[in-house]
């Protein structure tokens, strides 16, 4: 099966500074990808070599089957990129902006620009430079969106748009993904990805940490247990082996623990707890335990 | 097409006010004209007197009573040296203002190459280039005809000629130097154009004249010399066609790896 995208060890350094280090991932056709990472960890350089703004230092990466960076423009035309933070030419409209980025695509986008903009609340008559962050994040998913490409990328999507607005952006993501386009999204929000992607990647200092389903992530072994009633830990269990954080209220104490469950619960059934609650981890707490541990 | 319609479009509004100002400051120069005209033993001892500062701007050369000695001494002059800034000004930011003004990210994600992005920004600067000369010799012109002296047409022609070959072979040098850069360098621009313009105020007062005359393309294209010489010396048109050409080059080849700073 042809991926959507492909990576073999893909590196790229500025100078003696990191950008990434043999990032292997691979995105199959109809995946909603998340690529999730933090600040500096390299998810934008990432997503500027898929699209060639940056040459790999070594490697290969192959989008939609295409060699990047050689065959870029046959790539191109098949990709909408939404980047973290757009900029735009000085007095243009939105409408402007949509022209423009259809006429470079050689595509009548119009009636696709002005539904999607009615879609997500936008103006598009009105000058990009008036409009708020929010609001030039739309003209960004709308000049990414307009053509309806077989793959999209889009970095930090979420950020600064309202609650309702991102609602209408995940309806529309979500149909665009039924009719059979693949998304990859870089996001911090660990929550969107857990609820909208079918698969994650977790990228670390340039790293890939963990490539999988988002299903598989959450089967993770790690368990949290809440005890309600108790406000302090014996010291054997603070320090018990698979334990990987604990957390101390007034009212209740929580552990984060991966390991053979039989053996914390015969310790912490020697403890007055009114209470006893075992979750699976959220993907932020899975994120945050792999990232720690660099694992 | 794209790119070229929307670059003429970006600099439509300053490459008009740049053009039309030096248009207005060429047609006073110019009314100026009659009257020195008629105080020619006061200007030819105020250029005595001068020294080696008419010299500079070749003033002992050419009798300022003439017409086209006059434009070429004194409006062609000016022309020239705002001609040169604003080439050198707009060439320079051509390609460095997307990574500057960070649109870069917008525009080459789409299906376009980096050498089309190329050629279509380097016609509109040309465009623009000879836009800004057409309205200035317009308006020479206009002032000329007013003026109702004798003067030669071909001789003129290859003045405004010689300075958009200037314009065009400096725009394009510091069209070049902007696929080396990451950030718009107007300061940079200007200050190229002022360091061609003193070059030759150099090589006018023969100093370093033999390496200067390599190094500064108003060397060939001054409109003094036009008059003297009656042409341009074809041997620098030449060689500056082959150093604009190979500068052209040079910047597509790093424009079209270069990794762009977003």
């Amino acid at each position: 099966m042809e991926t959507a995208i492909s990576t073999e060890n893909l590196t790229k350094r500025y100078g003696r500074a990191r950008g990434i280090e043999n990032v292997s991932l691979e995105v199959l056709p109809g995946q909603i990808f998340g690529f999730i990472g933090p600040n500096g960890a390299g998810k934008s350089t990432f997503i500027r070599t898929l699209l060639g703004l940056i040459r790999p230092s070594s490697g290969h990466v192959s989008v939609l089957g295409n060699t990047i960076p050689l065959k870029s423009r046959s790539v191109l035309k098949q990709i909408g990129y939404m980047p973290s933070e757009a900029s735009y030419y000085r007095g243009m409209r939105a409408l402007d902006v949509f022209r423009m980025s259809s006429r470079l695509r050689r595509k009548d986008c119009e009636r696709e620009s002005w539904v999607l903009s009615d879609r997500l609340g936008l103006d598009p008559t009105r000058p990009v430079a008036d409009l708020s962050f929010g609001n030039q994040k739309k003209v960004a998913i709308v000049a990414a969106m307009q053509h309806k490409p077989k793959l999209l990328i889009l970095d930090e999507p979420t950020s600064g748009l309202d609650p309702l607005v991102q609602r209408a952006f995940w309806d529309i993501l979500h149909e665009r993904n039924r009719q059979g386009t693949t998304i990859f999204i870089s996001s911090h929000v660990l929550s969107e990805v857990q609820q909208h992607c079918s698969h994650a990647a977790i990228i670390r200092d340039g790293r890939i940490l963990v490539s999988d389903s988002v299903s598989r992530l959450g089967e993770n072994t790690a368990r949290r247990i809440t005890l309600r009633g108790i406000n302090e830990l014996t010291q054997d269990i603070i320090n018990f082996s698979g334990v990987l954080k604990v957390d101390i209220h007034s009212s209740e104490s929580s552990i984060l623990y991966q390991g053979d469950m039989h053996d914390l619960l015969a310790r912490i059934n020697q403890l007055p707890y009114s209470d006893i609650i075992i979750t699976e981890p959220s993907l932020e707490e899975i994120f945050l335990h792999v990232y720690e541990r660099g694992q | 097409m794209t790119i070229f319609f929307h670059e003429l479009k970006q600099g439509k509004k300053a490459s008009l006010i740049t053009s039309l100002s030096s248009c207005i400051l060429l047609i006073l120069i110019m009314s100026v004209q009659p009257k020195v005209q008629n105080q020619m033993k006061m200007v030819e001892k105020l250029i005595a007197g001068l020294g080696p500062l008419a010299q500079a701007f070749a003033m002992d050369k050419l009798d300022m009573g003439e017409l086209l000695n006059f434009y070429s001494l004194e409006a062609g002059n000016v022309l020239l040296l705002i001609g040169c800034s604003f080439s050198c000004v707009m060439g320079i930011s051509m390609l460095s203002k997307e990574e500057g003004r960070h649109t870069a990210e917008f525009l080459f994600p789409h299906p376009i190459s980096r050498l089309s992005v190329i050629i279509q920004k380097w016609f509109a600067l040309i465009i623009q280039l000879v836009v800004f000369i057409i309205i200035n010799t317009a308006g020479t012109y206009i002032s000329f005809v007013m003026l109702n002296q004798p003067w030669d047409m071909m001789l003129f022609i290859k003045i405004q000629l010689s300075l958009l070959i200037l314009f065009v072979c400096v725009g394009s040098i510091c069209f070049s130097i902007s696929a080396f850069i990451s950030h718009e360098a107007t300061g940079v621009g200007v200050g190229i154009a002022l360091t061609l313009y003193v070059l030759n105020l150099l090589i006018n007062l023969d100093v370093g004249k033999d390496i200067f005359k390599y190094i500064t393309p108003i060397y060939f294209t001054e409109p003094a010399k036009i008059v003297t010489k009656g042409a341009f010396d074809m041997y620098f048109a030449k060689y500056y066609g082959l150093i604009t050409a190979a500068s052209l080059l040079l910047g597509t080849l790093r424009y079209a790896t270069k990794d762009l700073r977003i």
